[in-house]
């Protein structure tokens, strides 16, 4: 679903943000990409969104090479993948429905396709109560859920999310990776950017770790650390 | 919460404010450069019609020495008649002269009193086939025996003609350089209203809108900018058409005819290049912007 080989990113003035990366995602994972900060994980994911070009290297999704994809093409790419961030990047200015909305809105989807879909996605991710709300008048961990519902209100095959729990506390992440999983379970891929220890430690999923640019580790059912390794 | 809301209000209305401000700038600047634009060839043409009009009716006259015989007056006449450059070629006497020197003077009785027809000198009025052909008869009858005076408009063309081109350049080199400064504005508050919002274009992209879905409302404001402009340059422009008819001189023959018609073609013209100068606006202000 998701593959890179030997993809390398220079960034002006021979910053180095990722070397030789090869990773190899199939459908219906559930990926954490791991590493300190300035490891190459933010680069990795706008590489895949491709926001920016590898300085070398091939990446596919979806089986399809994004590197040649013609730049009007790149909006295909992108509705193939729902996006989730740390900053919710919601509108401040429009409901959570509205919200919600507007990203099959602007992609072209006729009017009673999203007056079904909107609904269904707000009462997935447990508020199908707040679709009137501002989003200001939600908690965080609210928010984060109108994000994952706008990501995934076009049923995308992917799910990326970066650093998805950032700005909460420990319990609420918890839910928030309660929904991410089942999401996962309705057969979305997802590859998520983190340094939570505790999820990472907690989900026992496959973990890729990303250190001054080069994958150092590949695990399946991992945990966050060298350290607290345990079997396969 | 009071704070944050109190806060969101003035931040949007200061910010619909700026945009105002920036928008009427680039309507304002439209229309004066449109307006400038159209004043200066609507002169132009108008002055353009006024040469064409004259030259239509300017006629090269020969004046008759007194003492010219019949004979060798007739031999000329032939000859003018014969040439393929006349199209029609008149006789007038010394009474002709002086019965259109009597109407050409009509307010001044003193002057008429005190002239004869026989002061006035007999001439061949002729009309040319081409009006730009002045040169053959002065080339042809200057200084024959009988010929007093060839007489010819050219001049007065020459200058009309000459008027009207350096008006045409002028327009064209002033209205160019306002041209491009409204371009630059409309840009510019294009970029501004994409500025402003940002966050929300990044989310579209995001979620795959297409370039041109979120081009297009910004195009549209920078024509709609354009349009506006266009339609108060040709609203000046109305009320102007007299003063722009009176910039010449007051003899009816020399008046500069500037008509209805040509502000309403003018208009359309204007309209259009208000839409062009918008829209090449619009996409400056993009270009950079939606490269990702």
């Amino acid at each position: 679903m998701i593959r890179t080989v030997n993809v390398s990113k220079i960034y002006k003035g021979n910053v180095v943000a990722l070397r030789d990366a090869s990773i190899d995602i199939v459908k219906g994972e559930f990926v954490f990409l791991v590493g300190p900060s300035g490891s190459g994980k933010s680069t990795m994911i706008s590489l895949l969104l491709r926001e920016i070009q590898p300085t070398a290297g091939d990446i596919y999704v979806a089986g399809k090479n994004i590197n040649q994809l013609s730049s009007w093409k790149i909006p295909m790419l992108r509705r193939n993948m729902g996006c989730v961030f740390q900053d919710f990047k919601l509108l401040p200015n429009k409901t959570v429905g509205e919200n919600v909305a507007f990203a099959l809105e602007v992609i072209g989807r006729p009017r009673h396709v999203i007056r079904r879909q909107v609904p269904e996605v707000l009462e997935l991710v447990g508020l199908g109560h707040k679709g009137d709300n501002l989003p200001e008048e939600l908690s965080g961990g609210e928010q984060q859920r109108v994000s994952i519902a706008r990501a995934v209100v076009n049923r995308p095959q992917i799910l990326i999310a970066d650093e998805p729990t950032g700005n909460l506390d420990p319990a609420t992440s918890v839910d928030i990776m309660k929904l991410l999983d089942l999401i996962n379970r309705r057969g979305t891929t997802i590859l998520m950017a983190t340094h939570d220890h505790a999820i990472v430690d907690a989900m026992r999923r496959r973990v890729i770790e990303l250190d001054k640019g080069i994958v150092v580790r590949d695990q399946a059912r991992g945990v966050y650390g060298y350290g607290a390794e345990v079997e396969r | 919460m009071a704070i944050k809301l109190d806060y969101a209000i003035q931040e949007s209305v200061t910010n619909m404010r700026r945009n105002l401000f920036m928008t009427l700038a680039a309507v304002l600047v439209v229309s004066l450069s449109l307006f400038l634009f159209g004043g200066v060839f609507l002169l132009r043409n108008a002055i353009a019609r006024t040469a064409n009009l004259f030259t239509a009716q300017v006629r090269v006259t020969i004046f008759l020495s007194a003492d010219i015989s019949n004979d060798e007056r007739e031999a000329l006449f032939e000859e003018v008649n014969a040439m393929p450059e006349v199209a029609k070629a008149e006789y007038e006497t010394k009474q002709e002269a002086f019965q259109r020197f009597r109407e050409l003077f009509a307010d001044q009785p003193a002057l008429i009193e005190n002239t004869t027809p026989e002061a006035l000198p007999e001439s061949f009025r002729i009309e040319l086939a081409d009006p730009r052909t002045f040169e053959v008869i002065r080339d042809r009858f200057d200084g024959r025996p009988g010929v007093e005076e060839i007489r010819d408009e050219r001049e007065t063309v020459k200058a009309l003609f000459s008027v009207a081109d350096s008006l045409r350049t002028g327009g064209l080199v002033m209205s160019l350089v306002v041209g491009v400064a409204a371009t630059v504005l409309i840009a510019t508050t294009i970029r501004m209203a994409i500025y402003a919002r940002r966050r929300e274009i990044g989310i579209m992209k995001l979620v795959g809108a297409t370039n041109w879905f979120i081009r297009i409302p910004f195009m549209m404001e920078g024509v709609v900018q354009g349009m506006i402009g266009a339609v108060i340059a040709v609203l000046l422009l109305i009320p102007a058409k007299p003063a722009l008819s009176s910039f010449g001189p007051q003899f009816e023959l020399f008046r500069f005819r500037v008509t209805y018609p040509d502000v309403i073609e003018q208009g359309i013209w204007l309209l259009a290049a208000g839409i062009f100068v918008g829209a090449l606006g619009s996409i400056v202000g993009l270009r950079k912007f939606l490269d990702v």
